[in-house]
């Protein structure tokens, strides 16, 4: 054996070892980073999209999954069960730019059948929005209708006639749509199909 | 050496390297539920086997996001292990009420409203397998038990209690009712 060879099978088991700490090291922040990533930034999975809505059917059912469970975990948040009905968030209008309190939204459009349904506006992680009207959110029973029973809601920073939504005018906000005693069954498939109202947006500074 | 011997040598690390970031990452995700300490749970406190009002602030807020701000709110907290939990509603058949069952870690088991209500009342005995076989061997032979029987999958776990109001001058209706149903703990 040459001197050379003799320092170099000494030294390999420390090299060894410390290349395994690196690469657990790593793999453990990899980790985390990833679980981080996938709970904080709403659910990761069993979305159902309707235009701007989305829908996570399957966080409020038996067979939630767990990537849903650790975001509810996390968040505080609790999911509409599915016996009880389903909610849709937006955070962008009906052509995917994000919703912004300055700007004005119409939003109007057909909604599924259902005994009660809601339209509350949130901020992006999901707090009233205070404002000197205290309005929060319409319920079906409280809006104006137009004469063939239509619904139109404004959302806009001052007020507006009408079913005005107020938003904070320097903050992007969430439109939450929840349906209560709703038809709608808890599976993503035929939740795709459903027409929910367009969010158009209109003045915008 | 050559760029290939090189990338050769580091493989079986990067392999290595995911290997553990997986297991982490998994794991993480898996305990989430069981180890958070502001979940839902956390948050709408509440005593055990008594109804409990959820408090709603002057702008709609509750202690968790994206809850519906025209909702009257009420938890039912249920420890089994201490006896079967009784929930019991009066129903109008006219305003919306439900009832959502939530196990300790993020996952609602069941979940009814007042159109499942019979003769207008809504009657569920909570219990773990032991009660149920229990309750069951104590039924007289030929009556049709008259409560809904709910096998609870963890033995602590709440209910939330939900009612809708359907303008501002309706919500202290939607509070008096979620404040109406009965929650309490059965002998064993």
């Amino acid at each position: 054996m040459t001197p050379l060879g003799d320092s170099a099978a000494s030294l390999a088991p420390r090299g060894l070892f410390a290349k395994a700490a690196l690469a657990a090291l790593v793999g453990a922040a990899l980790g985390f980073a990833t679980a981080w990533l996938a709970v904080n930034d709403g659910f990761a999975f069993g979305a159902a999209r309707s235009g701007p809505w989305v829908a996570w059917p399957k966080a409020g059912a038996p067979d939630i999954d767990p990537y849903a469970r650790a975001t509810l975990a996390r968040t505080g948040a609790v999911a509409l069960g599915a016996g009880e009905g389903l909610a849709f968030r937006a955070e962008t209008d009906s052509q995917g730019r994000t919703l912004d309190g300055r700007c004005d939204y119409r939003i109007s459009g057909p909604t599924p059948a259902a005994r009660f349904w809601t339209l509350a506006l949130t901020t992006r992680d999901g707090r009233p929005v205070g404002n000197a009207a205290r309005r929060q959110a319409f319920a079906s029973s409280d809006v104006l209708r137009a004469a063939d029973g239509a619904v139109q809601f404004v959302v806009a920073p001052s007020a507006r006639a009408g079913n005005w939504l107020p938003s904070a005018p320097d903050a992007k906000f969430v439109l939450v749509l929840s349906f209560y005693d709703t038809p709608l069954a808890a599976s993503a498939s035929s939740i795709e199909g459903v027409e929910l109202p367009a969010i158009v947006r209109e003045a915008c500074p | 050496m050559s760029r290939l011997d090189r990338a050769l040598a580091i493989a079986p690390w990067a392999l290595g390297c995911l290997f553990v970031a997986g297991i982490v990452h998994l794991t993480t995700i898996l305990l989430m539920p069981h180890v958070a300490t502001r979940d839902a749970y956390a948050r709408l406190g509440g005593a055990d086997a008594a109804t409990t009002r959820v408090a709603q602030g002057a702008d709609g807020a509750r202690p968790m996001p994206f809850d519906d701000p025209m909702a009257a709110l009420a938890i039912c907290r249920f420890d089994l292990t201490k006896g079967p939990t009784r929930i019991q509603a009066t129903v109008d058949g006219e305003h919306f009420l439900s009832l959502a069952f939530h196990d300790r870690a993020s996952r609602i088991f069941y979940a009814t409203t007042d159109r499942a209500a019979v003769r207008g009342a809504i009657d569920i005995v909570l219990v773990d397998e032991r009660q149920l076989a229990q309750i069951e061997a104590e039924d007289a032979e030929d009556a049709t038990p008259q409560e809904l029987r709910l096998q609870a999958p963890s033995p602590q776990g709440f209910v939330l209690i939900r009612a809708l109001a359907e303008r501002e001058s309706d919500r202290a209706r939607a509070e008096a009712a979620v404040q109406s149903v009965v929650c309490r703990r059965e002998a064993s």
